[in-house]
């Protein structure tokens, strides 16, 4: 993953807390604009920056969508230009996975026909952002502190792969919760991403190859589920 | 009572008369007024006597509005009953009891008028600490100044003509009868709105009336030369003549009086000409008085409902941040006032429905009459300029201490000012998409699950449930509420620091002396104070939550 990098195109004050927050995520950045002056900004804040018309498809191939690059993250100040963006990339990698931001709920199915995976829309979300501190001031500030800040309590996805020692078990002998200090909320099917199983309801699932761990816990505690997962089989 | 000595009569023997009385009359107030203050009982009787007749927010002063409605009106249709009819015996009670009323209603408004017997104690004091003679005289000229400007003042005035037809031989005085019907302004306030829309074109008013007064006395003085000696016209003397032009002026024109000269036409013409720009004339203004006052009436109405009932939270700016969040508390049922500068916006929030004032919220007279003082209890501040945020934040920081606020802001930089504002929590749009964007990138499939769980898209929910001191989970272990059962899993406890707590799991300090546990061990006992914080179905969170501090929770149920 080290060598994967993510594109932001557009480098406006959204972006520029965006790519705070994917550096301080150990992400690899490259700022993507046709503004001097933007970019100048960038290179201060001093992420990599690369001057380019995001309009001509010759320039955006040469990205190597796809290879280099896994994400893009689209932050136009007009959800015209993300449009488009959007559906540029999407037609030169088909894989690659497509963030943007809308400013209206009109654009957001426009997004999403261009082929986006994502989409925020920035107003409502700040707005729903407010309802959640206004009637839920503990959740709110505890997750801020703890799963989305700097705290070592992390929420992670876990895929089980093919053959290893958790598969066809159940899960109330997973173990998860005593031999590694985990909390599981819940699990979701690979293949339909919409299918979330909460935890303490399928305690009797039994756990197959694709299925992938929603966890919580600390970040040592999380990369030894993952080895154990990889070195396959376990002994018990 | 050493300091409230009682004034000695100043040694010196010339004293004139006014001198000697001003000592007699201290002697005697003094002891009432020292009487009057230490008594609790006065002192609430009054209150409650002013909540009654002038405090708008007072719950009483609506029913006494309203009866004191009921009375005019009944004593008035009782009057126009006993044109054609026989007065009875009951309708004569009736009369004398509409009148003790208000009668006692003009006494008690002109007695809560200024604390008189305060006036004269600090008075007394400050003479005493100077070491000057006390003299009574200039308090009470400036009490009887204050009680005869309440006098003066229409309203009073109008109670006062609504009270004297009682007395009658005074025959003329039956008409101010009615005017117990004006006194219907003192219990309705959009009345009283719309009068002082009119009284605020007083000069305009009296121009009018200037202009008119001249041209029917003009007008009546001249058909008076030319057709008063014509024994065939019906104008006999001056009155007939200003009757006349009345009627004409007015463009009303009954044609009871009609000149009969060329002359008296010709001068009727010219009266109807005038006529017809008096008319105009007085339309126009009342119309524009209207026009840049009617927004204003309708924002009364907004603040006397928020006058009345709860506390209720104030949106600050109502661009999309401001739709959303709105939406969100009329989904809950929450009182909420909307504040907006920009016309169209403040349409479509009156259109939706929403309590909305059309004004500047950097505006500190507008925020304290909003309420920021006392009634609010939220303050959300969303405008889209952050200069206007943080000053509209440091302004309600400073009216109210309790308040919270919630503000929103473009960058980093604006969010430190903010905080040093006073605003308990800052949001950044550009902060939070940073976040999920983020999060999305290393996570998505967790991203999207914890994300559907926090916008409650997910039958799931995550909840806070604090412990009371009269919960019956105090001090009792994890182990013992149960959460496999109810299929709620704890994600972790906020708690006070404590050391020695046993199998309190990871531990993450939170500012002070808070801490949060994640995944406490079966064996943690929760304390007082205690806040869990679980996932779960909504129902099972809530069926835990009111089994917790209902104390019906038992142990070990299966």
């Amino acid at each position: 993953m080290a060598n994967h990098r993510i594109a932001i195109f557009g480098y406006g004050p959204v972006a520029v807390e965006v790519a705070s927050y994917l550096r301080d995520g150990n992400h690899s950045v490259l700022i993507i604009d046709d503004d001097p002056k933007r970019l100048k900004l960038a290179r201060s804040h001093g992420f990599p920056i690369q001057a380019m018309d995001y309009r001509e498809d010759e320039a955006l191939a040469k990205l190597q969508l796809g290879e280099e690059i896994h994400s893009v993250f689209c932050l136009f100040p007009e959800d015209a230009e993300n449009v488009f963006l959007t559906l540029s990339v999407r037609a030169l990698a088909p894989r690659v996975r497509i963030f943007s931001i809308a400013h209206g709920r009109s654009a957001v199915p426009n997004l999403r026909a261009a082929g986006a995976d994502k989409v925020i829309e920035i107003r409502e979300i700040s707005g729903l952002r407010i309802w959640d501190i206004l009637t839920r001031p503990v959740v709110v500030g505890i997750l801020d502190r703890t799963l989305f800040g700097q705290a070592d309590l992390n929420l992670a996805e876990v895929p089980l792969p093919e053959g290893s020692f958790l598969i066809g078990r159940p899960l109330t002998e997973s173990g998860l919760e005593t031999r590694y200090d985990l909390m599981l909320l819940g699990l979701v099917d690979r293949a339909g991403q919409e299918h979330f199983l909460y935890g303490p309801s399928a305690q009797d699932h039994c756990l197959q190859a694709g299925e992938v761990l929603l966890v919580i816990g600390p970040a040592r505690a999380i990369e030894a589920l993952g080895q154990d997962l990889r070195a396959t089989p376990r002994k018990p | 009572m050493s300091g409230h000595d009682l004034p000695a009569l100043p040694a010196s023997g010339e004293l004139s008369l006014f001198h000697r009385l001003e000592w007699l009359a201290a002697r005697l107030l003094i002891p009432l007024c020292l009487w009057l203050e230490s008594s609790p009982r006065y002192l609430q009787v009054k209150r409650r006597v002013r909540d009654l007749l002038d405090n708008p927010r007072a719950p009483e002063k609506r029913w006494f509005d309203l009866g004191m409605t009921l009375l005019v009106l009944a004593s008035v249709a009782l009057l126009i009953y006993s044109v054609e009819n026989p007065v009875t015996a009951w309708m004569r009670w009736f009369e004398y009891f509409a009148v003790s009323v208000f009668l006692l209603e003009y006494l008690a408004r002109l007695w809560i008028v200024g604390d008189f017997h305060q006036m004269l104690l600090d008075h007394y004091r400050q003479a005493q600490y100077l070491g000057l003679p006390f003299r009574p005289g200039p308090v009470l000229l400036e009490m009887a100044r204050m009680k005869w400007a309440y006098i003066k003042s229409p309203l009073a005035v109008i109670d006062l003509l609504a009270i004297l037809p009682s007395y009658r031989p005074i025959r003329l005085l039956r008409i101010f009868l009615l005017f117990r019907l004006f006194k219907l302004f003192r219990y309705a306030r959009s009345v009283h709105g719309m009068a002082e829309v009119l009284s605020e074109r007083r000069f305009e008013f009296l121009t009018l009336a200037g202009f008119m007064v001249f041209v029917v006395l003009t007008a009546a003085s001249a058909i008076y030369v030319f057709e008063g000696p014509i024994p065939a016209s019906p104008i006999d003397d001056l009155t007939d003549a200003i009757y006349w032009a009345l009627v004409t002026l007015s463009t009303v024109g009954y044609g009871d009086i009609v000149p009969l000269t060329p002359e008296g036409r010709a001068v009727a013409g010219a009266l109807i000409l005038a006529g017809i720009g008096v008319l105009a004339f007085s339309t126009s203004i009342i119309v524009s008085a209207f026009q840049g006052k009617l927004k204003e009436l309708r924002e009364n109405r907004v603040f006397a409902e928020l006058e009345r009932g709860k506390p209720y939270a104030i949106l600050c700016g109502f661009g999309e941040i401001g739709q959303v969040v709105a939406a969100k508390l009329r989904q809950t049922r929450q009182r909420f006032v909307v504040v907006e500068i920009d016309p169209e916006r403040v349409q479509v929030a009156a259109k939706l429905g929403y309590l909305v004032v059309c004004g500047d919220a950097a505006d500190n007279e507008l925020l304290e009459s909003l309420g920021v003082r006392e009634r609010a209890h939220t303050l959300i501040c969303v405008t889209n300029d952050d200069v206007k945020n943080v000053f509209v934040t440091i302004s309600a920081r400073r009216l109210n201490e309790g308040l919270r606020i919630v503000a929103r802001a473009r960058n980093k930089q604006v969010a430190r000012k903010l905080s040093l504002a006073g605003a308990n929590h800052v949001i950044s749009p550009p902060q939070i998409v940073g976040l999920i964007g983020a999060g999305y990138i290393g996570q998505p499939v967790a991203f999207e699950a914890i994300y559907g769980i926090l916008r409650g898209e997910r039958d799931i929910a995550l909840e806070a449930v604090r412990i009371e001191a009269s919960s019956s989970a105090c001090g009792q272990r994890v182990m013992d509420l149960n959460l496999v059962d109810r299929k709620l899993l704890l994600f972790g406890v906020i708690t006070q620091d404590d050391p020695k707590a046993c199998d309190a799991g990871h531990i993450y300090p939170l500012g002070s002396n808070f801490r949060f546990l994640f995944k406490p061990g079966p064996r943690f006992r929760i304390q007082a104070g205690d806040i869990l914080v679980l996932f779960g179905y909504e129902y099972s969170l809530e069926h835990l939550r009111r089994t917790l501090n209902a104390g019906l929770f038992r142990t070990g149920l299966r």
